[in-house]
């Protein structure tokens, strides 16, 4: 019985280990694989190679897989260019030729364009004012058509989406006559239209310059926008390079809003500083209005110095022909004639008889007070002045002469009469040396008494003695018409007093030369 | 919501009076001259279609009696258009749908809409029901106008507006 289940027992754990075997077997088989699976890093790759392309493409909006994978694609760039450059080089070839032959002929076409205004420039009647301004400031003519040349200014910036012409942003600078951007925008993709269809010209070709008038429109082309500048005046071509930088930064940053561009053009708001460093312009320097202070200091100056000069040279004329006369005077010998600041001295000598040299003065139209004199005295020989110098001794004789009476006595006494018979003699010299000068002179015979007896007996006694004096000397042949007789007066008292001396004295008759030559 | 602007072309064959069906209903400031001189003039219509703020900007082609003359790159971009047709001539409906096709070849399936002008000389009219009725049933969208009496003009710009815009939600 024992045997039996023994038996039973061996037999029942063959048939659980098959029973288990059919219940479990597959999973167990499964489990297994899984397993080795688990252990084989080979198959891992297998499995994991077969949905990662799946996995990348599911994720290539996800940022984090960017960030992830920027650093390794970055680095085995780097490690290729290291390994083998030309391989790298040559993948990029097709891209860089295209963009070095793009940028190698924009800076040609600059060029060129630079090129043209200056010999546009050197043969114009422009440029023979440009080298005249040059010449005249002293600057370079380079100078002068750059300053007068490059004039202008970027008036509005468009930024046109360029499949549908629609307008992306729209800028413009300060006083700017500004029409429907929309539009303008619109029409301007057209006209490049028209002018690509009309002339055959190939897809790539595109119009670059608008010139109407005084306005230029610059076009940039990019591959999504456009960026079309309006400008006035002659823009250097330097423009052309903010505009393409412009169009560059604004492609790159606005990338993924060009692409779904839908007609929403708010999100191209931000560009605006982009365009607005497009808005550049060089102001004509407007000649400055000369201030008037500038014109009527120098006209004072010259004003001045006009009427200093005017004032100087009259002074100087009239000076010198005073000082002319003066030396042509007889009796005077100039020496010096200076002047010193506005003050003239005359030095030299002069004869007492000679002019007065300030009455010349009056006449010459020189003030007196700026005019002193220094004048050493001395005796001319001029003829005229000796003439009247001896004229002057006898008169002097005459009038120095005098005749004496006894005490109420008029009458002539013998030895008066010699003396009367000089005295005679003495005024026939005197006329006739005045004849000869054309001076006619005469004489006064003057009749004096003492201070005794009565005053009307002192007038008969003086009237008396004159006249008895004057018969003498006509009987001495002088002529009676030049003399003339007079009783002195009170106030010609020869000598005062009145002692016996002094009456003597004052009994007398005296004589004065009336007339100078 | 930001407004947004779209571009719709208007075709049509000769004289079937495209400009003057617009005429009053848009902004301008370009002369007629522009469509013999560059073959398009530019008009703008401002709409506002429930909250929507929108600007059509709208390339008035040339009108032209030979197909071959119509310039696809004035329709790239365009997000609609119209096709103008004159009433009275049996000709500018067979001219239309020609260019429907060669405009779709060019924009790909964009919406548009039919204007059968010359509405207010029906008695004249040599295009029928029976004509349009094979366009309504590919799905095309007809409306007849005016531009003697400015009928139907406002409602076609809307009605394209609202096809552009899609379902308004």
């Amino acid at each position: 019985m024992a045997d039996e289940i023994q038996g039973n027992g061996h037999a029942s754990g063959n048939a659980f280990a098959e029973l288990r075997t059919l219940l479990v077997g597959p999973e167990r088989e499964q489990l297994a694989d899984i397993r080795r699976r688990l252990d084989d890093p080979a198959r891992w790759l297998q499995d994991l190679s077969r949905v990662l392309p799946e996995a990348i493409r599911l994720r290539r909006d996800d940022r984090k897989l960017r960030l992830a994978l920027h650093p390794i694609i970055e680095e085995s760039i780097r490690v290729s260019v290291q390994r083998d450059p030309r391989m790298l080089a040559d993948a990029l070839h097709p891209v860089i030729g295209a963009a070095v032959r793009k940028a190698v002929a924009s800076a040609l076409q600059s060029m060129l364009l630079s090129l043209n205004q200056v010999m546009e420039q050197s043969v114009s009647l422009r440029s023979i004012r440009w080298r005249f301004e040059a010449w005249r400031t002293g600057k370079s003519f380079g100078e002068i058509l750059l300053l007068r040349s490059l004039l202008y200014r970027v008036e509005q910036v468009f930024l046109i989406h360029r499949k549908t012409g629609l307008l992306l942003l729209h800028r413009e600078a300060s006083a700017a006559v500004v029409k429907d951007a929309d539009l303008v925008s619109g029409m301007l993709t057209a006209i490049q239209d028209f002018v690509r269809d009309s002339f055959g010209a190939p897809e790539s070709a595109q119009l670059e310059t608008v010139q109407v008038g005084e306005f230029s429109v610059w076009i940039q082309h990019g591959p999504q926008a456009i960026l079309a500048g309006v400008i006035r005046g002659a823009a250097p071509s330097q423009l052309q390079t903010v505009f393409q930088d412009a169009l560059w930064h604004i492609g790159t940053e606005r990338a993924a809003d060009l692409e779904q561009f839908n007609g929403d053009a708010s999100p191209f708001a931000a560009c605006a500083p982009d365009l607005d460093k497009c808005l550049l312009g060089q102001a004509q320097q407007a000649p400055k209005p000369a201030s008037v202070l500038l014109w009527i200091v120098p006209a004072l100056v010259v004003l001045a110095l006009g009427i200093w000069l005017f004032f100087s040279i009259r002074d100087q004329r009239r000076w010198d022909a005073y000082v002319h006369n003066l030396s042509r005077q007889p009796g005077i010998v100039v020496t010096t004639a200076a002047r010193r600041g506005g003050h003239y001295l005359v030095t030299g000598l002069r004869d007492p008889l000679a002019a007065d040299a300030s009455a010349l003065l009056a006449a010459s139209g020189i003030p007196a007070d700026r005019v002193s004199f220094e004048w050493e005295p001395y005796r001319s020989s001029q003829p005229r002045f000796a003439a009247v110098r001896e004229w002057e001794a006898g008169r002097d004789a005459i009038q120095h002469e005098a005749l004496y009476f006894a005490t109420d006595q008029s009458r002539i006494t013998p030895e008066q009469l010699n003396a009367i018979g000089t005295l005679a003699a003495g005024m026939r010299d005197l006329f006739r040396q005045s004849d000869a000068m054309a001076k006619t002179v005469s004489i006064e015979v003057i009749g004096h008494t003492d201070d005794s007896g009565t005053e009307q007996r002192n007038d008969t006694l003086a009237r008396e003695r004159a006249d008895h004096v004057i018969a003498a000397l006509v009987s001495e042949g002088v002529p009676v018409a030049r003399l003339s007789s007079r009783g002195a007066s009170a106030g010609e008292v020869l000598r005062p007093g009145s002692s016996d001396t002094d009456r003597a004295v004052n009994r007398a008759v005296t004589f004065r030369v009336a007339g100078a030559p | 919501m930001p407004p947004i602007q779209k571009k719709i072309c208007m075709a049509g064959a000769f004289a079937v009076g495209k400009t003057s069906l617009v005429r009053r209903y848009v902004e301008s400031i370009f002369s007629e001259r522009y469509q013999t001189t560059v073959g398009v003039k530019i008009d703008k219509k401002q709409l506002q279609i429930g909250d929507q703020q929108l600007t059509l900007v709208l390339w008035d082609l040339a009108g032209e009696d030979d197909l071959a003359q119509l310039r696809p790159s004035h329709l790239r971009g365009a997000s609609g258009f119209i096709l103008v047709v004159d009433g009275c001539r049996r000709a500018t409906l067979d001219a239309a749908i020609d260019l429907h096709r060669r405009i779709v070849a060019e924009t790909g399936p964009v919406p548009f809409v039919l204007a059968l002008n010359k509405m207010d000389l029906a008695g004249q009219w040599e295009i029928h029901a029976a004509d349009i009725e094979p366009l309504l049933r590919q799905g095309w969208a007809c409306t007849r106008t005016s531009a003697k009496e400015g009928t139907g003009v406002e409602e076609l710009f809307v009605d394209l507006a609202r096809n552009m815009l899609g379902p308004i939600p």
